[in-house]
């Protein structure tokens, strides 16, 4: 799977800060964020799961459903840029 | 197979002797890493017994393992009772603040932990040997198949667990818990539940929390396979049903509501998921409904319970379509009452402190004589002893439970009787309302409701409104993007309530 890395847009950051409340007015976001220890608890990240898929109509697959998946914003942008591309 | 019949029948290590017997090449205990038979559960847990042994770990000593869902820590709980060593199971997300009460009062003679960090918050708190996982695996493995230890013939009355209970209000204590109301209480649950031989049971809340740890002991019983996971893998969890083809499901809310949200985006037909079970903190039934509707083929049994005597009682599947709200009957050869606070039994219908007898209610607190005392009262004439929980509720007519909270969840506002529970139940009521958690008044503040929602407060509590009689609508709701919770799953209100009084909330 290739996938050019581009920047996350904002709606990406914003649907983040919405499940991770500390983060407010942080932005931009570091991407090489420890979003374990930022808050995303098992519940946050189904949360954030949910919305992704909605707001980028893409559909995770089972695999991608990992804690590596949700252990930064960058790892979280690529994956969900991969999905995005094998949705076009 | 020769030690079968050596084995006392109301021990724990007696239950596994008795499935291994039964099932050797059945599947016993599975997690992300691999799965183990029935033979290799014990051959594993004889070998831990074995390393223990090598160790200078005998008979009475306590072991701590701040170990997470993973199979060695079936081995090491099976292990440590077959040579009656007393294990202490400690959540992994303990922080250092209750750690530090913890292990001095359980004194333990090795300590067990999972991560390298874990090991070194230990070390910190003792200069008992801390080991870290890796190395007692190690050990065990240089054990495996072995057998050079004999086990020793463990006593019904010994003890076999210490359970830390997180202490809503103090410091945390455990419940001393021998070997033979540890066995009754399991039989007891499982007479009521009925695991199947072919069931595959997950255990997704923790083994330390005892809703978690006795699943591994009713999935022996019933010789069924049990299944661990991680919360690191909660986002998985529809996938692990699917995957494993789980049959019986434990919930706590906030399971049950990750379940749901994954339900919602799976396009797969639903697992075959056959029962649910509840306690810890009840399901809303909003929430059983929403069950119901995601999996099909499931019934949902909601139990009640408390530490000090495990379970007290249990509704059959789907006994809630009858009789909502209801927890059940008292476990069989078990009493529940209801008492005024004269210790007087009430009639039905009448709210007042929940108390049990009966062979399951365990030994006390451990090193706490006074506040056993307080708990675990001895009939003046009889001398049987009777448990004060310090819950509320009422019984109908037919002996069936209704849990109504701690006594702080109940109050008078506005001349009214209520309970937060009734407050919590109406407002997931409302769409949009993922969650939510009451706050009864108290430190100069109102009745409070603080929810997980997209509505705005104004909206909720005209809802609300809709719902409840003027005096049970809270003064004010506040929105959060999620509830705390303790390590077991519950709503941590102290957190909500410390957070009320220190103004706006803030993170930690």
């Amino acid at each position: 799977m290739t996938t050019a890395t581009t920047r996350p847009d904002p709606d990406f950051e914003q649907l983040l800060v919405g499940v991770l409340p500390r983060l407010a007015g942080s932005a931009p976001l570091d991407p090489a964020l420890d979003l374990k220890e930022a808050g995303l608890d098992s519940m946050a990240t189904i949360e954030l799961l949910v919305r992704l898929e909605d707001t980028y109509e893409v559909e995770f697959p089972e695999e991608t459903l990992t804690a590596a998946t949700f252990a930064t914003p960058a790892a979280l942008w690529n994956v969900l840029s991969a999905q995005r591309a094998a949705a076009r | 197979m020769t030690t079968q019949t050596l084995v006392a029948a109301d021990t724990v290590d007696g239950l596994l002797a008795a499935a291994v017997a039964a099932r050797p090449d059945a599947p016993a205990v599975r997690d992300a890493a691999g799965s183990w038979t029935y033979a290799e559960l014990d051959a594993w847990s004889r070998a831990y017994a074995d390393w223990f042994t090598a160790r200078g770990v005998g008979r009475g000593d306590r072991v701590l393992a701040r170990v997470g869902n993973v199979r060695e820590f079936t081995a090491l709980l099976f292990g440590a009772l077959r040579r009656g060593i007393v294990f202490v199971p400690v959540n992994p997300a303990m922080k250092r603040f209750h750690l530090s009460t913890v292990v001095p009062d359980c004194d333990p003679v090795m300590l067990i932990a999972q991560g390298d960090e874990d090991v070194d918050l230990l070390r910190e708190l003792t200069d008992r040997p801390v080991v870290p996982l890796a190395h007692a695996r190690a050990g065990a493995e240089q054990q495996f198949g072995g057998g050079v230890h004999e086990d020793i013939s463990v006593a019904p009355d010994d003890l076999g667990l210490l359970i830390y209970t997180s202490g809503s209000t103090s410091a945390p204590k455990a419940v001393a818990s021998p070997h033979a109301p540890i066995v009754f209480a399991a039989r007891a649950i499982q007479a009521r539940l009925q695991y199947r031989e072919d069931d595959v049971v997950l255990a997704a809340v923790p083994l330390s929390f005892d809703y978690g740890l006795y699943q591994i002991f009713l999935s022996v019983i019933a010789g069924a396979q049990l299944v661990l996971t991680e919360p690191d893998r909660h986002v998985r969890l529809l996938g692990a049903l699917h995957e494993y083809g789980v049959t019986v499901v434990p919930l706590v809310p906030s399971l049950g509501e990750m379940l749901l949200t994954l339900a919602r985006r799976d396009r797969r037909e639903p697992p075959p998921v056959r029962l649910f079970t509840n306690t810890g903190a009840a399901l809303t039934a909003p929430v059983i409904a929403r069950l119901r509707e995601s999996f099909p083929k499931a019934q949902v049994s909601p139990m009640f319970g408390t530490t000090e005597c495990k379970r007290i009682t249990v509704l059959e599947p789907d006994g809630d379509l009858e009789r909502p709200g209801s927890v059940g009957r008292a476990l069989d050869g078990t009493e529940v009452l209801v008492l005024d606070d004269e210790g007087r039994p009430l009639p039905p219908g009448t709210v007042g402190e929940i108390a049990v007898r009966g062979p399951h209610l365990m030994r006390g607190y451990w090193r706490a004589p006074e506040q056993t005392a307080l708990r675990f009262r001895p009939d003046p004439a009889t001398g049987e002893v009777t448990l004060h929980t310090g819950d509320y509720g009422h019984l109908d007519a037919d002996g069936h439970l209704y849990f109504e909270g701690r006594r702080d969840d109940l109050f008078k506002r506005k001349g009214v009787r209520m309970g937060t529970l009734e407050i919590e139940t109406a407002a997931l009521d409302i769409p949009g309302v993922a969650a939510a958690a009451a706050l009864a008044p108290a430190d100069g503040h109102d009745l409070t409701l603080h929810a997980v929602t997209d509505l705005t407060p104004d909206a909720v509590l005209a809802q609300l409104a809709e719902r409840l009689e003027a005096a049970k609508v809270p003064a004010a709701c506040h929105v959060l993007d999620a509830l705390p919770l303790t390590p077991n799953g519950k709503t941590d209100k102290q957190r909500l309530r410390r957070e009320q009084n220190a103004g706006p909330v803030r993170p930690d």
